[in-house]
C-alpha cells in the first residue's frame, strides 16, 4: 500500500512535469486518471532517420514499487527495429531492472535507477530509434538486415510506417 | 520546479524526513531523502555510492555541541516512569488476553460442547493429559506440589478447561483450513480484494439461530471466516504490505519513549498470539470467536456425526438386504460418527504430545524449587499418556493405559522401570540436565555481561564528547565491540541454537525411547552430560536439523513481521545480510529476534519431531504389532544417533542387532504374528525352569510378545495336561516338552515348541517336523517347528522392513525440498498456504506409504503363517498387485501435480484429498473393534480413499486436456469462488443451489463407493484374492460412472453460473470479472 502510493505520487509529479515542459516529438500521460500505473505515449520518428514521419504509440506499464523498478514499454503498432521485440517490447538498457546484469557490459549510469524518469526513458527511446544498437539485439531479423543490408532495412521500415499510417 | 525535491520520490523535505545531499551531484538530482536512498540501496544491492558522480555516500552521526554530558535526572525519572507504566499496561493486557484465550473462551466452548455433544464429549486421555500439564505448570509456579485435597477441584477445573481448549483448537483448525482455502482463492480472485466483506455486527446477530438445514449452516460458515480474513489482514498479507505504524492503542505513548523496546517486545508477543487491539476490541473478538466457534463446532463436529447417524440409519435397511450381517454393517456405519470425533481428538492429542513434552522440558528445574516425587509422577503420566495416545488402535490404547495404570499403582516397580532400577541417588537425570542448564545459563549470563558492557561502551561512544581520558579507553574498547557482537551472535547461532535443537529433538523423541530392557537405558538415554562427544553429536545433528528446518520455516517467516525470525532468513532474500543486521540493529532488538526464533524452533521441533515420532510409532504398531522402540546398545549407547536424520535406519539396525543376530529378531517378530494368528493365548513355564537363572530369557521372551495383552503367563509346579488347551504354548526345560498333540515326540533340551492350529482350533499334526527335532544340534531358542518357506518369509520381511525404513528415510530427507520446490509453484505468493500444503503432503504421504508397506507385510505374514502356503502365496501376490495399483494411483496424482503445477490443482486435489486421507486413516481405527479382522475395514477405507484419488485425477486430467488456457483457469477460479460471488450479489438461492450440489457430490461419491464396496465384499469375511480384484474393478467402474454424472453436473453448474454472470454484467454495466493487473 505504502509503496504503490509513493509510486503513484511520483508518477503524478512526473506527469505534471511533462505537461508543463514537454520535449519535442514526445507526448505521454496516463490512460486513466485513476490508474497512474499505465501510460500511453506517442513518439514521433526522429528526422533524418528511416523512422522519419512515423508516429509510434506505446504503452508504459509501471510496477507497484516504481521507481525502485523500471517500467516496461511496449509499442502497440508493429515496429521493425533491432532493439524492439516482435511483440513491440522495447529492449534498452535504461529499462533493465537493477541487479540482473551478469555481464556488466552496461555501465551503472546507463541502467535503471530512480534518478531516471519517464521523460528520460522516452528520450532514450527516441535516440534508440535514430541509433539502433545491433550489439544487444531484440529482433534478430532486423539486426541482421541492419548490419548486412542497410538499404533493405530502410525500405522495410518505410513500408511498415506507411502501412501503420494507413497510406 | 524550483523547490528542492528528492531525486527518488520527487517529494519535498518534510519535518521528520529532511532532504540530504550525500554526493557531489547538483541540480534537480542534488537532494534525496534518507529513507528513499536506503530503500533504493537495499533494493538494488549495489555498493553505497552514487551511480552518477561515483561519490561514496557517507553517513556520520552528528551530535549537537549543546548536548549535555549527562541526561538530566528528571528526564531519566520521567522515562523510567513512562516505560514502567507502559510495561505494566502491556503485561496486564497480555495476561488478560491470555486468560481470555486460554480460560474463558475454552470454558465457554466446553459448555457449548456439552450442549452439542451430550455424552460424546472428549474423553479421558487428553483431559488427563491436559490436567497433568496444568498441574505441572501450577507446580512449577507454586513451588510445591498441591495437596491431594486441593488437587481435586483443580484437576476438575483443569480438565474442564483442557477439554475446552481441545475443542477450541479443533475449531480453530477447521476455521484455519477453510480460511486458507478462502484466502488462496481470494488471492487469485482480485475482485474480492476491494470487497471488504460483511459487517461484523450483522454477522454476530445472525449466528444466534442455529436450527437450520445444513446447507444454510455451511453458507453461514463462510461468513465469519470471510470476516476474520478482513479482520486480520495483516496476518495473511505479505509483510511488505504491513502498515508500519503500530495500532492505535499503542501509538499515543510511543512518542514519549526514545527506545520503546519493551513495548515492541510486548507487541511482538501479542502479534505472535494475534492479540492485537485494545481491551474492548479483544473482548469483542473473543465474543466473536465464541460465536464463530459455536457455529463451527456445530457444523464441523455435530453435523457430521448427525449426518453419519442418519446415514447409518438410512443404510440400516438396505444393508439387511445387501448382507447377511446387517447389524455388524450398520454398527460399523454408526461408529463412523464417533470415529470422526475420535479422529479429531487423536489428531489433537498427537499435537498435545508435543506440548506435553515441552512442559516436560520446562519442568527441569532445580530440586529446591519443586517436589521431585510429584514431578516424577507428572512426567511419568505425561510420558505414558504420550505413548498411549500414539497408538492408533483405541482399544489397544485403552488396554495399554490400563496396564500402565496397573504398573503405576505400584510406585516402586514403576520407579524401577523408569529409572532402570540402578540410578544412584546422587545422580538422577534431572541433576544431569540441571547441570547442563547451569552451563547454558552461565554462558548466557556471561554473554549478557559482555554485551551489557559493550552496550554501555557504545552509548558512551555515541553520546559523549571526545577528549576525556576515560572516554578514550571506552572508545578503544568500542572498537572491539563490533567483533564482540559478531562473536556473541555467531556463538548463539552456531553453537547454542544447534545444541538446543539437538537436545529438543532428543526430548521430542522421548515417546520412541524404550524404558524396557537394559538396566541402564533410561539414565543414559536421557542423559545430556556435558562431555564433549555427546555434546558434539547434539551439535552436529542440531545443525543439520536447523538447516533442514530452515527450508520450511523460510516460508513461515514471511507471515511474521519482517525480520522477526532472524536466524531463519530466506536465503534468496537480497536484503538479507546477517552482519549488517548485527551492526545496525540494537542489541535488545536482536535478543528479541533470538528469543522469538528460539520459541519458533522449539515449537517446530516439538511439534514436528514429536508428531513424527508418534507417527512412526503408530505405523510401527501396524508393522510389528507392537510399539516401535529405539533400542540402544554398545558404544553407540550414549550418542544421540536416534535423531531425526538417521534414526530411521539406525533404530532398525539397533533393533535388529539387539539380540545379537538378525535372524532371532525376525523370528521373534514372526513368532509374535504367528501366535496371534494361531490364537495362542497361554505361555506355560515350568516352575523348575522359572526358578533358575535361564528363565529370565523365557520371561523376557514373554514380555516381548504382544500376546501378553490377551494371554497369560502360567508358572506351574506340575504340568497338568488335562487343564491345557490347544491354545497353549508349552515351554519346558529338561528332557522333553510335550503337548496333547505331540505326546510321542522326543524333544531336545531348551527347545520351544508351538502347536499350530487350523481355523477350527484343531492342532495340525506336526508329523513333518520330527526330522528337525531329532537333530541334536538345535541351539537354545531355536524354532523347532519351522513353517514352510521360512527363509523366504524372513527375506521378504527383512526386505520390506528395510524398504520401509529406507523409503521413509528418503522421504524424510527429500520430501520437504520436493514439496518446497515443486508442489508449491513459485508464483504462489501466500506462504502460509505453501507451508501447510507442504506439511500435509509430507506427513500424509509418509503415513500412507508406511501404512501400505506395513499392511502388506502384516497381511502376508499372517496369511503365510497358515500352512496353506501355495495358496497364500497367490493371495500375497494378488495383494501386492492390489497395493501396487493403489500406489500407482497416488503416484499418478502426484505426477499430475508436478507436471502441471497449477494452483487450482492444489485446491481441487490436494487439500480435499489430504483431508480425506486424514479422515480415512483415522476413521478406520475404531472400526477395527467391530470386525474380527481389521484387514477388511482397512481395505475398505483405503479403497475409499484411493477411489477418491482416482476419480479426482481423472477429472482433473479431463479438465486439463479439454481446455487448458489462461482464460479458462480464471473462469475456473470464478467458478470455484462462485458461491461467494453469489452471496455478494445477494443471490441466496443460487448460492444454496451450488453449495448443496457440491455437498451432494462430496458426500455421494464416498457413500456410493462404500455401497459398491460392501456389495462386492459381501459379509465381512477374509477376502480371497480374486474377490479383491473383482471388487476393485467394480468400485472403479461404479465410481467412473458416478463421476461422469458429477462432471456433467459440474459443467451444468458452471455454465449456469457463467450465463448468470453475463447477465449480471450487462445489468450492472460493469466488468466485474476482469482481473486487475497488479503490475
Amino acid at each position: 500500500m505504502q509503496k504503490s502510493s509513493t509510486a503513484s505520487r511520483r508518477l503524478l509529479k512526473e506527469y505534471k512535469q511533462l505537461l508543463t515542459d514537454t520535449p519535442d516529438g514526445i507526448s505521454a500521460g496516463p490512460i486513466d486518471e485513476n490508474n497512474m500505473f499505465e501510460w500511453e505515449c506517442i513518439i514521433q520518428g526522429p528526422d533524418g532517420t528511416p523512422y522519419e514521419g512515423g508516429v509510434f504509440p506505446a504503452i508504459l506499464k509501471f510496477p507497484s514499487d516504481y521507481p525502485l523498478n523500471p517500467p516496461t514499454m511496449k509499442f502497440t503498432t508493429p515496429l521493425f527495429h533491432p532493439n524492439v521485440y516482435q511483440d513491440g517490447t522495447v529492449c534498452i538498457s535504461i529499462l533493465h531492472p537493477p541487479g540482473d546484469d551478469p555481464h556488466m557490459y552496461e555501465t551503472a549510469a546507463e541502467r535503471w535507477s530512480p534518478i531516471q524518469s519517464v521523460e528520460k526513458i522516452l528520450l532514450s527511446v527516441m535516440s534508440m530509434l535514430s541509433e539502433p544498437n545491433p550489439e544487444s539485439g531484440a529482433n534478430i531479423d532486423a539486426c541482421k538486415m541492419f548490419r548486412d543490408d542497410l538499404p533493405g532495412f530502410k525500405a522495410v521500415v518505410r513500408t511498415n510506417i506507411r502501412q501503420s499510417l494507413g497510406l | 520546479m524550483n523547490e528542492a525535491a528528492c531525486r527518488i520520490c520527487r517529494g519535498e523535505a518534510l519535518p521528520d524526513d529532511p532532504l540530504y545531499y550525500p554526493c557531489k551531484c547538483t541540480g534537480t538530482i542534488k537532494y534525496v531523502h534518507e529513507t528513499c536512498l536506503k530503500e533504493w540501496l537495499e533494493h538494488s544491492g549495489k555498493p553505497a555510492k552514487c551511480e552518477l558522480c561515483g561519490h561514496a555516500f557517507r553517513y556520520q552521526s552528528v551530535t549537537r555541541d549543546s548536548i549535555p554530558r549527562h541526561p538530566p535526572l528528571w528526564l531519566l525519572l520521567q522515562t523510567a516512569f513512562a516505560s514502567s507504566l507502559m510495561t505494566i499496561k502491556n503485561i496486564s493486557l497480555l495476561l488478560t488476553a491470555l486468560s481470555m484465550w486460554l480460560f474463558w473462551l475454552p470454558a465457554f466452548v466446553r459448555l457449548l460442547a456439552v450442549q452439542f455433544l451430550q455424552e460424546e464429549a472428549p474423553q479421558t486421555i487428553i483431559a488427563d493429559m491436559l490436567a497433568n500439564i496444568f498441574l505441572a505448570c501450577s507446580e512449577v509456579f507454586s513451588g510445591s506440589a498441591l495437596t491431594s485435597k486441593a488437587l481435586v477441584p483443580a484437576k476438575e477445573l483443569a480438565r474442564f478447561v483442557g477439554e475446552g481448549i481441545t475443542v477450541t483448537a479443533l475449531c480453530f483448525l477447521v476455521v484455519l483450513i477453510t480460511l486458507l482455502v478462502n484466502e488462496w482463492t481470494a488471492e487469485n480472485m482480485i475482485l474480492l480484494q476491494n470487497n471488504n466483506g460483511f459487517n461484523e455486527e450483522d454477522d454476530d446477530d445472525d449466528d444466534d439461530d442455529d436450527e437450520e438445514d445444513d446447507e444454510a449452516e455451511q453458507f453461514r460458515q463462510n461468513m465469519p471466516i470471510f470476516n476474520r480474513q478482513a479482520a486480520f489482514p495483516d496476518l495473511m498479507n505479505d509483510p511488505a504490505l504491513l502498515p508500519p505504524e503500530p495500532p492505535a492503542w499503542n501509538a499515543g505513548n510511543r512518542n514519549d519513549m526514545n527506545d520503546d523496546i519493551n513495548a515492541e517486545l510486548a507487541m511482538g508477543i501479542l502479534e505472535f498470539l494475534h492479540l492485537l487491539g485494545p481491551l474492548k476490541e479483544l473482548i469483542k473478538s473473543v465474543v466473536a470467536s465464541m460465536l464463530i466457534i459455536g457455529v463451527t463446532l456445530y457444523i464441523a463436529v455435530c453435523m457430521p456425526s448427525y449426518l453419519f447417524k442418519m446415514v447409518s440409519r438410512v443404510f440400516y435397511i438396505p444393508t439387511i438386504l445387501l448382507t447377511y450381517f446387517p447389524l455388524k454393517t450398520a454398527h460399523a456405519f454408526y461408529s463412523l460418527s464417533k470415529a470422526v470425533l475420535l479422529a479429531c481428538i487423536s489428531l489433537t492429542s498427537a499435537s498435545i504430545n508435543g506440548l506435553g513434552l515441552a512442559v516436560f522440558g520446562c519442568k527441569l528445574v532445580p530440586e529446591t524449587l519443586i517436589n521431585f516425587e510429584g514431578l516424577r509422577k507428572e512426567i511419568s503420566d505425561l510420558a505414558w499418556s504420550a505413548i498411549a495416545t500414539a497408538l492408533p488402535d483405541i482399544d489397544r490404547t485403552l488396554t495399554l493405559t490400563q496396564a500402565l495404570h496397573q504398573i503405576r499403582k505400584d510406585r516402586n516397580s514403576w520407579a524401577a522401570v523408569f529409572h532402570g532400577g540402578v540410578i544412584p541417588k546422587e545422580t538422577t537425570i534431572y541433576d544431569i540436565l540441571f547441570a547442563d542448564c547451569c552451563v547454558y545459563i552461565g554462558i548466557a549470563l556471561f554473554s549478557c555481561l559482555v554485551l551489557a558492557f559493550a552496550r554501555i561502551a557504545r552509548k558512551f561512544n555515541s553520546n559523549l564528547i571526545r577528549g576525556n581520558g576515560f572516554i578514550h579507553f571506552v572508545q578503544r574498547f568500542a572498537r572491539y565491540n563490533q567483533h564482540l557482537r559478531i562473536i556473541w551472535f555467531l556463538s548463539i547461532e552456531l553453537i547454542l541454537f544447534p545444541l538446543g535443537c539437538g537436545i529438543l529433538i532428543r526430548l521430542a523423541l522421548f515417546p520412541l525411547m524404550s524404558p524396557l530392557k537394559s538396566s541402564q537405558s533410561v539414565t543414559e538415554m536421557l542423559s545430556l552430560s556435558f562431555s564433549f562427544k555427546p555434546m558434539f553429536l547434539h551439535w552436529v545433528v542440531g545443525t543439520c536439523y536447523m538447516f533442514f528446518l530452515a527450508n520450511f520455516v523460510s516460508h513461515f517467516r514471511r507471515i511474521m513481521r519482517k525480520g522477526v525470525l532472524y536466524f531463519i532468513r530466506d536465503q534468496h532474500d537480497p536484503s538479507f545480510h546477517p552482519f549488517r543486521e548485527i551492526f545496525t540493529n540494537s542489541v535488545l532488538q536482536l535478543l528479541r529476534k533470538i528469543g522469538v526464533s528460539a520459541i519458533m524452533y522449539a515449537v517446530l521441533i516439538m511439534f514436528g519431531v514429536g508428531f513424527f515420532a508418534v507417527m512412526v510409532q503408530s505405523t510401527s504398531y501396524v508393522l510389528f504389532g507392537r510399539p516401535f522402540m529405539i533400542v540402544f546398545s554398545g558404544p553407540l549407547f550414549s550418542t544421540p544417533l536416534d535423531l531425526i536424520m538417521c534414526y530411521f535406519t539406525a533404530c532398525n539396525v539397533y533393533c535388529m542387532s539387539y539380540l545379537g543376530t538378525v535372524n532371532e529378531t525376525i523370528w521373534l517378530v514372526y513368532l509374535d504374528h504367528v501366535c496371534h494368528s494361531l490364537r495362542l493365548s497361554e505361555f506355560i513355564l515350568n516352575r523348575k525352569v522359572a526358578d533358575e537363572v535361564g528363565s529370565f530369557h523365557y520371561r523376557s521372551l514373554w514380555d516381548r510378545l504382544t500376546l501378553k495383552d490377551s494371554g497369560s503367563l502360567v508358572v506351574s509346579d506340575n504340568l497338568d495336561w488335562s487343564k491345557t488347551t490347544s491354545r497353549s504354548l508349552f515351554i519346558l526345560e529338561g528332557s522333553f516338552m510335550r503337548a496333547p498333540a505331540a505326546d510321542n515326540m522326543d524333544l531336545e533340551d531348551n527347545a520351544i515348541l508351538f502347536i499350530p492350529v487350523d481355523t477350527d482350533d484343531k492342532p495340525i499334526d506336526p508329523k513333518h517336523t520330527p526330522a528337525l527335532l531329532k537333530n541334536k544340534q538345535i541351539a537354545p531358542y531355536d524354532v523347532v517347528y519351522r513353517p514352510p518357506f521360512f527363509k523366504t518369509r524372513c527375506l521378504i520381511l527383512l526386505l520390506l522392513i528395510f524398504g520401509f525404513t529406507g523409503g521413509l528415510l528418503v522421504l524424510g530427507l527429500f520430501a520437504p525440498i520436493i514439496a518446497g520446490r515443486i508442489f508449491v509453484p513459485e508464483t504462489c505468493e501466500n506462504d502460509i498456504y505453501a507451508f501447510v500444503v507442504g506439511m500435509f503432503i509430507i506427513s500424509q504421504s509418509m503415513t500412507i506409504y508406511a501404512a501400505l508397506f506395513s499392511n502388506c507385510v502384516r497381511q502376508s505374514m499372517v496369511d503365510l503363517s497358515h500352512s496353506h502356503a501355495p495358496k497364500t502365496l497367490w493371495i500375497f501376490g494378488l495383494r501386492f498387485a492390489h497395493y501396487a495399483l493403489r500406489m500407482s494411483f497416488l503416484t499418478d496424482s502426484i505426477s499430475t501435480l508436478m507436471r502441471y503445477g497449477l494452483h487450482f490443482l492444489l485446491l481441487r486435489v490436494v487439500i480435499p484429498l489430504e483431508l480425506a486421507t486424514l479422515l480415512t486413516l483415522y476413521v478406520r481405527i475404531p472400526l477395527s473393534s467391530f470386525a474380527d479382522s481389521t484387514l477388511e475395514t482397512i481395505d475398505l477405507m483405503q479403497d475409499f480413499y484411493y477411489c477418491f484419488i482416482f476419480v479426482e485425477v481423472a477429472f482433473n486430467i479431463l479438465v486439463l486436456s479439454e481446455r487448458l488456457d489462461e482464460s479458462y483457469t480464471n473462469e475456473l477460479l470464478v467458478y470455484l469462488k462462485g458461491t461467494i460471488n453469489e452471496l455478494k450479489y445477494g443471490k441466496l438461492f443460487w448460492a444454496l443451489v451450488s453449495i448443496s450440489l457440491k455437498c451432494m457430490l462430496f458426500i455421494a461419491v464416498p457413500v456410493i463407493a462404500i455401497a459398491i464396496k460392501l456389495y462386492s465384499y459381501g459379509p465381512l469375511t477374509v477376502p480371497e484374492g480374486r474377490s479383491v480384484l473383482y471388487q476393485c474393478a467394480l468400485t472403479m467402474i461404479g465410481l467412473a460412472i458416478l463421476r461422469g454424472i458429477a462432471i456433467l453436473v459440474d459443467h451444468w453448474e458452471y455454465k449456469t453460473f457463467e450465463r448468470m454472470s453475463i447477465i449480471k454484467r450487462k445489468l450492472l454495466n460493469i466488468d466485474e470479472y476482469e482481473p486487475e493487473r497488479a503490475n
